[in-house]
C-alpha cells in the first residue's frame, strides 16, 4: 500500500455520527404516519401517474382499451335489459291468457277488457268476482289431465328463457373475452413501450 | 488476544444478532431498528459528511437515508443485502443533493494552508488538505473515492453500489490518485509515492 493510500485511509476513516441521532431518527419515525398504508397510497398513484405519463402510443392503448370495456359493458347492460324485458313480456303474456275475456257492460256498451279511459271513473263492478283456485283433489283424475297441457307449455317457456339466458351469457362471456385480450395486448404494447426507454 | 477463528466467530454472532433484529423490525419491533441505526449511523453519516463537508447536511441525509430504510424494511432480505442498500441509498442521495444545491464549492489547491506545524498537526492537516482536494472531483469520481478509503471496498463492490461498470470505477480511481499526487507533491514540493 502507497502512502498516499495511507494518508486517503486516515482522512476517510469513519466518523461516529452527532449523538442523539438515533432519538431524533426514532421521534421523526414516530412522528409518521403507517408506513404500509402510506406505500400502498403512493403505489396507486405513481401506477396511475404512470399510466398516462410518457408516449402516444401508449395513451392510446389505454383509450382503446378504456373504450372496448366500456363497450362491453354497455353491449352486456343491453342484452341483460333485453332478456329482462322478454321476461316480464312473457308474464304479461301469460296473464292474459290466462284471464277470461270479459262481456261487453249492457249498460254502457264498453268492453270491459278495455282499459279505463282518462278521467272515467273506475267501475269495480264490472271487475269478475276473484276465483280461489279449487285445491287438487287425489280422485280428480280428469283435473290433471286438463293441468298437464299448460304445464308442458309452462316448461317450454321455462326452457326457451333458459336458453335466452345462455345465448345472453355467452355474449356477455365474449364481450368480456375480446375486452380482456384487448387489455393483455395493449399490456404488451405499453411494455414494449417501456423497454427501450429504460 | 483473539485470533482470525475467533473474529470470524465474533463476525457470525453479530450477523446472526443483526439478523434477528431485521426479522424483528420488519415485524415493528421499534427497540430492534434502533439497533440496526446504532450499528450502521456512523457508515451512513460519514459517508455524507465526507461527500458534503457539512454535518447539519449529512446528519439531516442520513436521518432520510434511516427513515427511507424503515419504510423498506421488507425488502431487506439480509445483513449483507442491508449494508448494500445503505451505502447504495446514501451514494445517491449525496449526488442528488450535491446536484441540486449545486453546492459543490470549487476550492483550488491555492486556497489550501500551508502545512506548518508539528507532526501530529502536520498529519492532521494532510487529511484535511486531502478531504479537500477530494471534494474538488466531480461527484461520481468523489463517491468512488470515500467508498474505497472509507468502506475499503474493491473497485467491483464499489461498481455495484454506484450501478457502473467495473472499468469506470478503475479509471474514476486512477484518474482521482493521479490528480492527487500531482496536487499534493506540487504543494509539498515532494514526490508522493
Amino acid at each position: 500500500m502507497s502512502r498516499i493510500d495511507e494518508e486517503l485511509k486516515l482522512a476517510f476513516r469513519r466518523e461516529p455520527a452527532p449523538s442523539g441521532f438515533s432519538d431524533r431518527l426514532m421521534a421523526r419515525i414516530n412522528q409518521q404516519p403507517d408506513p404500509a398504508a402510506h406505500r400502498a397510497e403512493r403505489r396507486f398513484w405513481s401506477a396511475l401517474v404512470n399510466l398516462f405519463r410518457g408516449s402516444s402510443s401508449r395513451l392510446i392503448a389505454v383509450a382503446a382499451t378504456a373504450l372496448i370495456l366500456l363497450l362491453a359493458g354497455f353491449a352486456g347492460y343491453r342484452v341483460l335489459r333485453q332478456s329482462a324485458e322478454k321476461r316480464s313480456t312473457i308474464a304479461i303474456n301469460e296473464i292474459d291468457v290466462n284471464t277470461p275475456p270479459r262481456p261487453a257492460d249492457p249498460k254502457t256498451g264498453t268492453n270491459q277488457n278495455e282499459p279505463n279511459r282518462p278521467g272515467e271513473q273506475i267501475n269495480t263492478s264490472k271487475f269478475p268476482p276473484l276465483k280461489v283456485a279449487a285445491k287438487p283433489s287425489s280422485g280428480a283424475s280428469s283435473k290433471g289431465r286438463r293441468s298437464a297441457a299448460p304445464d308442458t307449455a309452462q316448461r317450454e317457456r321455462i326452457g326457451a328463457n333458459q336458453a335466452e339466458a345462455q345465448a345472453a351469457k355467452e355474449r356477455v362471456l365474449l364481450a368480456l373475452h375480446i375486452a380482456t385480450s384487448t387489455l393483455v395486448e395493449a399490456q404488451r404494447m405499453v411494455q414494449g413501450d417501456e423497454r427501450p426507454s429504460k | 488476544m483473539v485470533g482470525w477463528e475467533g473474529t470470524i466467530a465474533l463476525e457470525k454472532a453479530a450477523n446472526v444478532g443483526l439478523e434477528d433484529a431485521l426479522e424483528r423490525s420488519a415485524r415493528g419491533d421499534q427497540l430492534a431498528f434502533a439497533e440496526i441505526v446504532s450499528r450502521h449511523q456512523a457508515m451512513v453519516f460519514s459517508l455524507a459528511c465526507h461527500f458534503l463537508r457539512d454535518r447539519s447536511l449529512a446528519e439531516e441525509l442520513a436521518q432520510e437515508v434511516f427513515l427511507n430504510l424503515h419504510q423498506n424494511l421488507s425488502a431487506i432480505k439480509s445483513p449483507a443485502h442491508l449494508t448494500f442498500w445503505l451505502r447504495k441509498v446514501t451514494a445517491h442521495r449525496c449526488i442528488d443533493q450535491t446536484r441540486r444545491l449545486k453546492a459543490r464549492p470549487q476550492v483550488s489547491l491555492e486556497d489550501v494552508a500551508e502545512p506548518v506545524s508539528a507532526p501530529d498537526e502536520e498529519d492532521m492537516l494532510m487529511s484535511e488538505m486531502l478531504r479537500r482536494v477530494v471534494e474538488t472531483l466531480p461527484e461520481k469520481a468523489r463517491m468512488v473515492v470515500i467508498m474505497r478509503y472509507q468502506e475499503d471496498l474493491d473497485p467491483s463492490e464499489i461498481a455495484r453500489v454506484l450501478d457502473m461498470p467495473v472499468n469506470t470505477v478503475k479509471s474514476h480511481l486512477r484518474r482521482s490518485l493521479a490528480l492527487l499526487r500531482e496536487k499534493l507533491s506540487r504543494k509539498l514540493g515532494e514526490a508522493i509515492v
